[in-house]
């Protein structure tokens, strides 16, 4: 035992390294709650973050317009719209855990920012803007669940296998992890109704617009236009409503519903002073008054340019618009181009068209960006061995329908076969505009009521005026055709059906549009057009299949997600899925 | 808990000397030879495995050791330790990564199934040790050893044991190499005819018509107007068919009983494969200098230092681009250069090569990496004979920095215009306007340190009828993170063991392992892991004594805990946020105006209670000699690595929102299970002796709790399934003029020539509930075959490496993935490698074809030669002891289903400097 005394000392100093609990203690500079939750401007950032899941949503629309008879992507085929839709995708999935994810952290805000009553500005002669700011947020908060909310009803709303009208799983709060697996669907109505609350605590805390300067209206100024606002929300009102009242989630054809939309549209229009004239394409504006709810870009951003321009104009032609769409675009005059008024000539397709095509659809010799004539580029070439088709200018590039899509793409400030070519311009992403508020609110009147061209008592106006508002921009000042229209209900319908299709086109309105009108079966395949170059520089056009389009009676609504299906066993699928 | 740790610890330390003491009584026996593995004649002295770690006498452990003499290692040429161990080490598998000159070819190591941990000289240096300074290596691969290194041991110990540091006569060894390196394999491209009639088969498929006339490609294919028809072959326009590089090095050790040093200088340089602009080109010099000294009777200090510097210059564009621009760009794409001075590039493909390798600029990137170490071995036998206590401290520091000039070279398009007089003529039209970098750039790219403090206190005694080991020994290791965010390495080991030998028959080890880690908090940061080990020696067995064909036969086995940390680079034990000013938020206000707000969400959540990983290890082996000339070893793996950490979000409801909220738990567990086998013939007749041996490892790893989604079809799931299992469809060949009218909905409008997939649950329709196992992907089986003889000075000696037991996916390389109307590759011409036809060639990406699918599989086993060497040693004469002359090769064969790639590494040669095969000539003298 002596020796072991004498190695005792050794030992102890050996082992004394055991005691550096300090070497153990790592002090890493991570983010901490405290750090967020009490700092009052970083505080916001749980609200102001939420933001960027709505924001420029291009390409994603993009996908979902290519469910649709509208148009095709380059590069590959869709297989779900070729009829091989399975339970197990969904290309709108994302919605779910997205949405979920941005209630809990409004929750999250509400719990551990806003209810602890921490001040955005501590200076007391800010005391009006602080108070402007801190209920703007709480208000903000709202409106983005109340957006989440109704995503989840967009995409997954529809009837069980009993027939039953259901919505999501309302959650109002925080939950347990565990006990997310055991929400169950609430029905269709329990759902409108939560989002209209959610919305009226959002306008009761939200200024109606962002409007002057800073100085002058403190915290709800221009500076902060892309936030929610009371109009926004009241926007949203009447979006959810039209849902509502479609064929697709109202089976029994409540009109009552027709009625209550038509009601919400109004009021949206009236609150911005009554219906006006629609402000000219240009989603490079980032002041356009029809603009309730939109996201805006940063600058310099070339990304919808790259991928959308034509080979010449040096993009990838992504986006390949169909003939069918081309085809609902009317007249010159406004007439369809299938009806013997039209100035429609089948020899020369592209003369004399609405508006909107030469601003939305690139096309065979198209050289401007604006209208049927002018000059910013060099005629393109769609026709078979032209340089703007595969095997051209860039031979791996090419649109597989004999179009591309111009909407939302800058006027060419820029010139794309320069050194580093760029553009200057912002691009907003339009969440909620006046365009839709004007078409809904006129489909709405009309199923409510059946008189399009009369205004209903207690409405400052008619189905007809609102449509003729979204006409009129497009050129038609007069307008005999929409005249003729408007004396029939169901003409007037099949019209309003089609000016939503050519106004709405690529912001994947019109997949929902099909579902809800429960028209998505009769979907025609996708056509496009091969165009030949006769000796006399002249066109040839002939109609081509480009892809199948197939769709069942299960497809008026979407399939929940597969996986959740397993994990939650209280949730009930769709019918037909 | 400190407290509580250290009256452990001295408790287990009395008990066990206790126990000790109360056994036998002193009496020196002879050490037992050990299994030799090799030709290395071993000493007595060699078998005490004196490691910073502890103590281990070799020939009475219960551990599994192989070992391998750096003069065998050294039959393969170079400078990397790496290349030799190839094939020589049984159930070691080890994989260049890239092999682009000038980097150290970060290869990995598989060690039955899991990645073993690298000591030099018994320090955690890594693998900064030059194959010419090799001593010995030492795998030692079961729970006995993984246990020493806690943390570091979960996977077995690669021990490299340096020259020098003995008491030895003074030996010098002169080296030289002179190495020619050739690319193994490289892909298939097409002629520019070829490429066009391709791309008109593709466009013809869709009905989309010709893309080049037939006057193109006749223009093609007889060169005529190389301007606008141009034929490039990429390979031989930018590759050399050789390179070459040179090794040499000076070797000096020795030393008495008061000090012994040992003294490594070597000298590597290395060009590349670039026919044009400069090559990549660089040189290294690595050192180690050692030297142990006696201070007084119970006191020795030793120090080493090792250095390796390097330089290499390259072009800017760097390997990788380069290879990808020679593959990827079709031969037809553009001329290289118009006239004297102007590169050309075309709208689809904007790369010139050329322009880039002769005008785009260099890069010169220095390397420095130094190893210090010190330490003191105290020897306390005036106090108690047997007691010792070594100690080092290591410090290394990695430092890089670059020296970069990056241009840009002016860059043109061809355009066919009309003249005046209405004919065609050639104008150039910029693309890109040529940029001179007139600064050299500097970076200061990477700067790492790390230190390790250690120690051990180890005793032994000699008694009669057996031998008594103890060891007590910690470990310190410190690697400081450079990024404030993210955690560092500390980490605390201590071990406590005993190994007791009776009679040389019956051993038995016992270790307890206490772990500290900074990644977890509380109770958790410390945890003891304790090991058994037991070795019967049947040959010294009176029943087996005198047999006259057994001369060895030992059985051993060991059962042990090993605690790992967890990889992430954050603390799961802590609530953590992201983000920051204008963290993703949206853009507000109208023009431009400034930006000043915040975005902020939750990123992790915390679980204070996360513990350690734990590998319970189960070996069990047996090693036999025979007639002098057989040798076997055997041995067995079962281990299970529990709680390693996930977040389990497969079980949970994606209503909870994002996988943020989700905290990490110590969750899954795996079973490896396997085995490795040594075989080894020796004879000598004569001046003739041969050897022949073969190695194998095998083991496959079971996922036995995993966190999957509760799919309802059976065949989905993966809990007790191999982990390595591909998931994908079973396809039944391609649909034909006679079955397209029965197709099954699949994956969009499928066509004639297009995969078919086989419905697995019966719906009739498929989708990705008809996924199901389809093959596996890492090797289960890996082997290696040493064959030599020597004669009359002369010597030939062959390593062969091979793999089996996997399936290689093509759907990975796009070398086999033909879509639409850019890229392809010699490939598109013949069936794919496991006879299966190309499937449809369409400009518009299938989305049915490409799914992964056993269309796609093919056998991944392989072969290869991958060293050979021939030599012939001078006789004896004068002061030297030994001259050499050989030829060496280095993989100079390779037997595989893939033709055009190296099964490997897929990327060789495609997307990266390809395999090389070499061939060296090279001469040592030692004197």
């Amino acid at each position: 035992m002596k020796l072991i005394n004498k190695l005792l000392p050794i030992i102890i100093l050996t082992l004394g390294f055991s005691g550096c609990s300090e070497f153990l203690e790592d002090e890493i500079q991570y983010t901490q709650e405290e750090i967020v939750v009490e700092s009052r401007q970083r505080s916001r950032g749980l609200i102001d973050d939420i933001y960027t899941d709505y924001q420029f949503r291009y390409f994603t629309d993009f996908g979902v317009e290519y469910l649709t008879d509208n148009g095709v992507l380059n590069s590959e085929e869709t297989d779900l719209a070729t009829g091989y839709w399975g339970p197990t995708s969904n290309p709108y999935n994302y919605v779910w855990q997205q949405s979920y994810n941005n209630i809990r952290q409004v929750y999250q805000y509400i719990e551990l920012v806003h209810d602890t009553g921490l001040p955005f500005l501590l200076n007391p002669s800010d005391a009006e803007e602080n108070e402007r700011v801190l209920a703007r947020y709480y208000g903000e908060a709202f409106f983005l669940k109340a957006w989440a909310e109704w995503e989840l009803l967009k995409v997954f709303g529809g009837p069980s296998a009993d027939g039953e009208m259901l919505g999501f799983p309302i959650v109002n709060g925080i939950l347990e992890n565990e006990d997310y697996a055991s929400l169950s669907r609430n029905t269709y109505d329990e759902c409108v109704n939560q989002i209209n609350a959610d919305l009226d605590i959002a306008i009761a805390n939200l200024p109606l617009t962002y409007s002057g300067t800073g100085g002058d209206n403190p915290g709800y100024s221009v500076e902060e236009i892309g936030r929610a606002s009371g109009l926004a929300a009241y926007a949203l009102k009447a979006k959810v409503a039209l849902f509502a009242a479609s064929p697709a989630f109202n089976p029994s054809n409540d009109i009552s519903k027709w009625v209550d939309a038509a009601e919400k549209f109004h009021d949206v229009i009236e609150l911005n002073g009554g219906l006006k004239s629609l402000s000219a394409f240009d989603f490079s504006n980032d002041d356009n008054p029809d603009h309730i709810w939109r996201m805006r870009s940063s600058l310099n951003n070339n990304a919808l340019e790259n991928r959308l321009y034509p080979p010449t104009l040096y993009g990838q032609g992504e986006v390949n618009p169909s003939q069918n769409l081309v085809d609902a675009f009317p007249s010159a005059n406004g007439y369809p181009i299938d009806m013997t008024e039209s100035l429609y000539d089948a020899s020369t397709p592209y003369t004399s068209r609405d508006d909107r095509f030469y601003k939305f659809i690139f096309y065979n010799n198209d050289q401007c960006f604006t209208s049927e004539s002018c000059t910013d580029f060099t005629a393109l070439e769609t026709f078979e061995g032209g340089q703007d088709n595969f095997g051209g200018f860039i031979k791996s590039e090419g649109t597989r329908t004999g179009y591309y899509l111009k909407k939302f793409l800058n006027n060419l400030d820029f010139d794309p076969a320069a050194l580093n070519p760029t553009t200057t311009l912002e691009k907003v992403y339009v969440q909620l505009g006046f365009t839709d508020m004007y078409l809904s609110y006129a489909e709405a009147v009309n199923e409510a009521y059946g008189q399009p061209d009369v205004a209903p008592a207690g409405f400052n106006f008619s189905a007809k005026e609102a449509l003729a508002m979204v006409r009129k921009r497009a050129g038609l000042n007069t307008d005999p055709y929409l005249d003729e229209v408007s004396a029939n209900s169901a003409d007037f319908k099949t019209l309003l059906e089609n000016e939503r299709r050519i106004e709405l086109c690529f912001t994947g309105e019109r997949f929902h549009d099909l579902r809800r009108w429960k028209n998505i079966v009769n979907i025609e395949d996708v056509k496009g057009v091969k165009i030949t170059k006769n000796t006399d520089d002249t066109f040839s056009y002939q109609n081509i299949d480009v892809e199948r389009r197939n769709y069942e009676a299960k497809n008026y609504y979407l399939p929940l997600p597969y996986s959740e299906l397993l994990i939650n066993t209280n949730l009930k699928q769709n019918q037909g899925w | 808990m400190k407290l509580n740790i250290t009256r452990l610890n001295v408790f287990i330390f009395f008990l066990l000397n206790a126990i000790a003491i109360n056994v036998g009584v002193a009496q020196n026996t002879p050490l037992n030879s050990l299994a030799d593995q090799d030709s290395l004649q071993v000493k007595n002295d060699d078998e005490i495995l004196k490691t910073p770690f502890g103590v281990f006498n070799l020939s009475q452990t219960t551990g599994a050791v192989f070992r391998i003499s750096g003069d065998q290692l050294r039959k393969t040429g170079g400078d990397n330790l790496s290349e030799a161990l190839i094939g020589r080490v049984p159930g070691l598998r080890i994989i260049r990564q890239t092999n682009t000159p000038g980097t150290t070819g970060d290869y990995s190591y598989v060690l039955n199934g899991g990645t073993p941990y690298v000591l030099v000289d018994g320090k955690p240096r890594g693998l900064l040790v030059d194959l010419r300074e090799v001593e010995e290596v030492l795998v030692l691969n079961d729970g006995t050893f993984n246990s020493s290194l806690g943390n570091f041991g979960d996977n077995g110990l690669i021990y490299v044991i340096t020259k020098g540091g003995k008491s030895k006569k003074p030996v010098v060894e002169v080296n030289y190499q002179r190495a020619l390196n050739t690319a193994s394999r490289l892909p298939k491209l097409l002629s520019a005819s070829e490429y066009a009639e391709v791309i008109n088969r593709v466009s013809n498929n869709d009905g989309l018509g010709d893309v080049y006339s037939p006057e193109a490609i006749a223009a093609y294919n007889n060169g005529s107007d190389p301007i606008n028809f141009p034929n490039i072959n990429n390979q031989d326009t930018y590759l050399e068919d050789f390179s070459s590089s040179n090794f040499a090095s000076l070797n000096t050790y020795g030393g008495g009983e008061n000090a012994s040093y040992g003294a490594f200088i070597g000298y590597s340089d290395w060009e590349g494969l670039e026919k044009v602009g400069s090559k990549i080109n660089g040189r290294n010099l690595s050192f180690r200098t050692k030297i142990n000294a006696k201070i007084n009777n119970s006191l020795r200090a030793h120090a080493s230092v090792y250095g390796k510097f390097g330089e290499n210059n390259r072009p800017i564009i760097g390997a990788d681009a380069m290879f990808l621009n020679i593959t990827a760009t079709p031969a037809n794409a553009f001329p290289l250069k118009v006239g004297d001075s102007a590169y050309i590039v075309s709208n689809d493909f904007d790369t010139n090569l050329l322009a880039e390798l002769e005008n785009g600029g260099s890069r010169t990137d220095y390397t420095a990496n130094m190893v210090f170490d010190i330490g003191l071995d105290f020897d306390f036998k005036d106090i108690v004979p047997g007691l010792k206590y070594d100690t080092y401290l290591m410090m290394r520091t990695f430092n890089t920095h670059s020296l970069i000039t990056d241009n840009q070279p002016g860059l043109y398009t061809l355009e066919n215009l009309q003249d005046i007089a209405g004919q065609d003529s050639l104008a150039l039209k910029i693309y890109k306007n040529e940029v001179l970098d007139l600064d050299i750039g500097r970076t200061n790219q990477n700067n790492q340190r790390d230190f390790t403090y250690a120690g051990n206190i180890s005793y032994i005694k000699q008694m009669t009828q057996s031998t008594l080991t103890l060891n007590l020994n910690h470990l310190l290791y410190y690697a400081p993170n450079r990024t404030a965010t993210q955690p560092d390495n500390r980490n605390l080991t201590f071990n406590l063991n005993g190994s007791f030998a009776l009679q040389n028959k019956y051993i038995l080890f016992a270790n307890l392992n206490s772990s500290s880690s900074s990644k977890f908090i509380g109770t958790n940061r410390t945890n003891f892991f304790p090991t058994m080990g037991f070795a019967w020696v049947a040959s010294n067995e009176d029943f087996l004594k005198d047999n006259k064909s057994i001369d060895f036969l030992k059985f051993r086995t060991s059962f042990g805990q090993i605690g790992t940390e967890y990889t992430a680079s954050t603390f799961l034990y802590l609530d953590t946020w992201a983000g920051g000013r204008n963290n993703g938020t949206t853009f507000l206000g109208t023009a431009n105006i400034a930006q000043n707000k915040f975005g902020y969400s939750l990123s992790t959540t915390a679980n204070e209670a996360v513990d350690w990983i734990v590998y319970n290890q189960m070996f069990a082996g047996f090693e036999l000699n025979m007639f002098k000339k057989f040798n076997f070893s055997f041995n067995y793996f079962n281990i299970q690595i529990e709680n390693q950490i996930t977040k389990a979000s497969e079980l949970y409801a994606d209503a909870l929102g994002g996988d943020a909220y989700l905290p990490s738990l110590n969750f899954t567990d795996r079973r490896n299970k396997g085995f490795n086998a040594n075989i080894t013939f020796r004879e000598n007749k004569g001046s003739f002796k041969y050897y022949a041996g073969i190695n194998a490892g095998y083991n496959k790893i079971v996922g036995e709790k995993i966190s999957e989604v509760p799919y309802p079809d059976q065949y989905r799931l993966q809990q007790g399934q191999a982990e390595d299992n591909i998931m994908g469809y079973i396809s039944d060949g391609l649909f034909t003029a006679e079955n397209i009218g029965s197709a099954l909905p699949q994956f969009g409008d499928v066509q004639v020539g297009d995969i078919k997939y086989v419905d697995q649950n019966g719906d009739n329709v498929i989708d990705s509930r008809d996924q199901r196992a389809i093959g596996n992907q890492t090797p289960r089986l890996n082997y290696g075959i040493n064959i030599g003889a020597e004669y009359k000075g002369f010597n030939l000696d062959v390593v062969g490496a091979g793999v089996g037991g996997y399936d290689i996916n093509l759907g990975s390389s796009s070398y086999y993935q033909h879509r639409g109307l850019r890229n392809y590759y010699g490939s598109v011409n013949s069936d794919l490698p496991n006879g299966n036809a190309n499937p449809r060639l369409s400009t518009i990406g299938s989305i049915n074809n490409f799914k992964t699918s056993d269309y796609w599989l093919v056998n991944g086993s392989y072969f290869r030669i991958s060293n050979v060497e021939l030599g012939y040693s001078l006789p004896k004469k004068g002061p030297f002891t030994n001259v050499k002359i050989f030829l060496r090769g280095n993989n100079l064969a390779l037997f595989s289903k893939l033709d055009d790639l190296d099964p490997e590494d897929m990327r060789a040669g495609f997307f990266e400097y390809p395999s090389m095969r070499t061939f060296i000539l090279g001469t040592s003298l030692n004197f």
